[in-house]
């Protein structure tokens, strides 16, 4: 029962989404309502939508949790015999619970917007709707006191135009994937009789890692959908001030934390799991997660100016729409197949169509809205050169060149092929052309904070202090750099060229920019603010991240070999030692769907002790006939020591692939102090939000 | 004042205009040596190709062809379903999901004695999941020409 009631839910939601579109853009007079009624209701329905949506995924949770295999999805991607954190996120391994998920996360965006304090604020006449009744003398003096209470009201009214537009963006773009759902996709499809077993789902998927990547890389790309409803009303509205920009931003970091934590995670996955000991392929369906990215991290740093100087609106608009628009681009190559991929999943044509269908009238009504209306925008003024606004342009400059780099790699196979000529693009395209933009963007990244807004005031202090600045980070890069490689050099042998140097110096470049943001709020002697610390966490993050991919990709020793037991290989500096093979049964009463074998590998130390021991791992899955490879991995601060486990070769030795990936750890690292930057950006965010919406 | 920030603006739409040509000249530079090809083994032995250029292959692993001695130097054989066929050697670790009957898309070059020397193989993650190209050479159904 609980499938047919969870569709129900689903069935209902659709309907009431609806509604709320069109009561979000039908002209509110005829239908007798107040503005600020209409916007109430427009509020409410999109809380109860989302409350349906909400139990509807419960519901395929709950079928997949009790083993309900006479439900479809159920029974193709879970089994009884698995662990109960993989049934649950089995419910979103597949394609029909994934984009139950993402209908989901759009929803909820949509209500958290309609219960967030601003929107509640602004759904009455200027003041809370919890003070009106208690305290109205609070209110009266608000109203009464003269132009600032008219000001008030004004910024609320359009605050409150903003969000209920936003809300009616978002329920068409919620329609438009629930109708998806429930017409191409319904995960709650029957099946009888019902079979008494679940086919297993793929054990690659039965990882932690990955059974959190899709809800944050959702919740990263479905993010930027409510920053393109907001961005796609104050097109219509024909207004994206200050006060916009404010609204805006804590919507955008939230996505880009989830989009940074979901990219990290997915990376951090295909290192451990697939056992390659690579991070990142320049696959299509990684580019397509990388590029909303891109065009957000610029979206995000232009928000900044349009708050502060109100320049760049136009611009900022126009990233709102694209980034929304490349993230369903990703989602469309990933369900339709278009592009070849390691990732790719099966294919349904009708259901490509359908995403392209979306996805069509989502660039035509966008880009046509915007060609309409960005010039009504009157020019926000240009600015200085040599000024903070002057260094968030050339980061968006930068980051949007490489997103289109990026783009057309991606799909010049594609349109190569629609010549007749099949071609594949790879690594070595993306190197050539994305890198060279990035380094640039790193140089400027680590000063560009410190520059004032508006104009670089012509005084010698301000220049002398600058330039002392510049000497600083760049003492701290060259010292930085030469610690690094002065310490793999003392521990390791270590894979150095010039250029990887050069690589490295700039990372620490932006470690030490990072960094000096975060001292410099230190001075005046109170703890930083919180916009301190998201700037200087997330530069950091980067700095350390792009240690950690420089020397995990230049400067990786790696050898695949085939040993006998007792023998030993040298890879690098260390010293391998195959000790024994061991197997281990399938324990169904633990709860284990798979049979193990280990490789007892001994790490020895230069006079021949062991220093550790590692077990490099194959898992083969008996329900489904499919291996996997479990790379046994050690962690230094200097790198990790990445054993795979490949096979038993017919000459009777085992191969296994013994590597040394230096730094490999900093980027983890890096990745994660960027999303503690991101979570500090939403509170500063919405403290700043806070503070100037009160009197 | 006035003047330096129109000024201003002009320098960035100059400086955008610099950076898409240099994104232009970069890609016009590196695409021509980074276009890998897809071919199916009836299209190389149609084609009569040189060895050395990098392209990808793509076909049905045939039942029965894939030998090692090692476990690191592997030999195996592709089949489409035009009845096409290729030798193939790769040395390094096989991708989790490489088995017989399978299809996959190996990048590499043919060498001198007509094998066809793979890089890199990409085989699915997706047990359902067929690569396109070889979808539309209907190399999904090889198995039906593998030998007797």
């Amino acid at each position: 029962m609980i499938a047919e009631w969870s569709h129900l839910a689903l069935t209902l939601a659709l309907p009431l989404v609806g509604l709320q579109m069109l009561l979000a853009f039908l002209p509110a007079a005829p239908l007798g309502l107040s503005p600020a009624l209409r916007a109430r209701t427009v509020r409410v329905i999109a809380v109860v939508g989302a409350g349906l949506v909400a139990l509807s995924f419960l519901g395929l949770i709950a079928s997949f949790v009790s083993g309900d295999f006479s439900v479809k999805t159920a029974y193709e991607h879970s089994h009884s015999a698995k662990p109960l954190v993989y049934k649950i996120s089995g419910t979103w391994g597949n394609h029909e619970g994934s984009i139950l998920l993402w209908v989901l996360i759009l929803s909820l965006f949509g209500g958290f917007l309609a219960l967030t304090r601003v929107a509640k604020n602004s759904g009455s006449d200027g003041y809370p709707d919890t003070e009106t009744g208690t305290s109205n003398d609070g209110g009266n003096r608000r109203v009464n006191s003269g132009i600032d209470g008219v000001r008030r009201e004004e910024v609320a009214a359009g605050r409150r135009q903003i969000i209920t537009y936003a809300l009616g963006v978002q329920a068409l773009v919620t329609l438009a994937f629930l109708g998806f759902t429930l017409f191409t996709s319904n995960p709650f499809e029957r099946i009888l009789p019902a079979p008494l077993e679940g086919r297993g789902l793929n054990p690659l998927l039965q990882d932690i890692g990955l059974a959190l990547h899709p809800p944050l890389l959702y919740l990263g790309y479905v993010g930027f959908s409510l920053t393109f409803a907001l961005t796609v009303a104050a097109l219509i509205r024909g207004e994206a001030d200050r006060n916009w920009a404010r609204l805006v931003r804590p919507w955008a970091l939230l996505a880009w934390t989830g989009l940074t934590g979901g990219i990290a995670l997915g990376s951090w996955w295909a290192y451990y799991e697939l056992g390659w000991g690579g991070f990142w392929f320049w696959d299509p369906v990684e580019n397509l997660s990388f590029m909303p990215w891109l065009t957000g991290t610029a979206f995000i740093h232009s928000l900044m100016v349009v708050e502060k100087t109100g320049a760049l609106r136009v611009w900022t608009l126009f990233l709102g729409v694209v980034t929304f628009v490349l993230a369903i681009l990703g989602t469309f190559v990933v369900r339709s197949g278009l592009l070849t991929s390691v990732h790719a999943f099966a294919v349904d044509p009708s259901r490509g169509v359908f995403i392209l269908a979306i996805l069509g009238v989502t660039v035509i009504g966008a880009f046509g809205l915007f060609a309409w209306r960005a010039p009504q925008f009157s020019p926000g003024g240009g600015f200085a050169p040599v000024s903070r606004e002057g260094a968030l342009v050339l980061n968006n400059l930068f980051l949007s060149t490489g997103a289109a780099v990026v783009l057309l790699g991606t799909f010049f196979p594609l349109i190569a092929e629609a010549f007749g000529q099949p071609l594949s693009v790879g690594k070595p395209y993306f190197d050539a052309t994305f890198l060279p933009f990035m380094v640039p963007l790193i140089a400027f990244m680590a000063v560009g904070p410190f520059l004032p807004w508006q104009q670089w005031r012509e005084g010698r202090g301000m220049a002398k202090a600058f330039n002392r600045r510049l000497l600083v980070f760049a003492v701290t890069a060259v010292a930085l750099t030469a610690l690094v490689t002065g310490l793999l050099t003392w521990q390791t042998q270590p894979r150095l060229s010039l250029p990887v140097v050069l690589g490295l110096g700039l990372a620490g470049w932006l470690v030490a920019g990072g960094a000096a943001r975060l001292i410099q709020s230190l001075r005046g002697g109170r703890p930083p603010a919180l916009s301190a610390w998201a700037v200087s966490l997330a530069h950091t993050g980067l700095g350390i991240a792009v240690f950690g991919m420089i020397a995990g990709s230049a400067m990786v020793q790696e050898r695949t070999l085939n040993l006998q037991i007792g023998e030993s290989a040298q890879v690098g500096h260390l010293t391998f030692r195959l000790d024994g093979v061991r197997e281990q049964p399938a324990e169904p009463a633990a709860g284990r769907n798979f049979i193990a074998a280990f490789a007892d590998v001994s790490l020895l130390t230069a006079d021949g002790g062991v220093q550790a021991t590692l077990a490099p791992e194959r898992r083969f899955y008996p329900v489904r006939g499919d291996s996997t490879t479990e790379a046994a991995i050690r962690t230094t601060w200097l790198g990790d020591v990445f054993l795979a486990f490949n096979t038993q070769a017919p000459d009777g030795g085992f191969v296994l692939t013994l590597s040394w990936r230096p730094l490999i750890p900093w980027l983890w690292l890096g990745a994660t102090l960027m999303v503690l930057g991101g979570l500090a950006g939403i509170g500063a965010s919405i403290r700043q939000q806070r503070r100037s919406s009160r009197p | 004042m006035k003047g330096s920030r129109v000024g201003g603006r002009l320098l960035w739409v100059s400086l955008g205009a610099i950076l898409a040509a240099g994104a232009i000249l970069l890609i016009v530079l590196s695409l021509p040596g980074q276009l890998n090809a897809f071919r199916t083994p009836s299209q190389i032995v149609a084609a009569d190709l040189k060895p050395g250029k990098i392209f990808r292959l793509g076909g049905q692993i045939v039942p029965g062809s894939y030998t090692t001695e090692d476990g690191i130097d592997h030999r195996f054989t592709l089949a489409d379903a035009e009845g096409g066929r290729m030798d193939l050697q790769y040395r390094g670790s096989l991708p989790d999901l490489f088995r017989e009957g399978q299809g996959i898309i190996a990048t590499g070059t043919l060498t001198e004695g007509g094998e066809f020397a793979a890089s890199s193989l990409l085989t699915k993650h997706d047990e359902a999941y067929v690569p396109r190209e070889l979808r539309e050479h209907g190399a999904g159904s090889a198995a039906d020409t593998a030998p007797q």
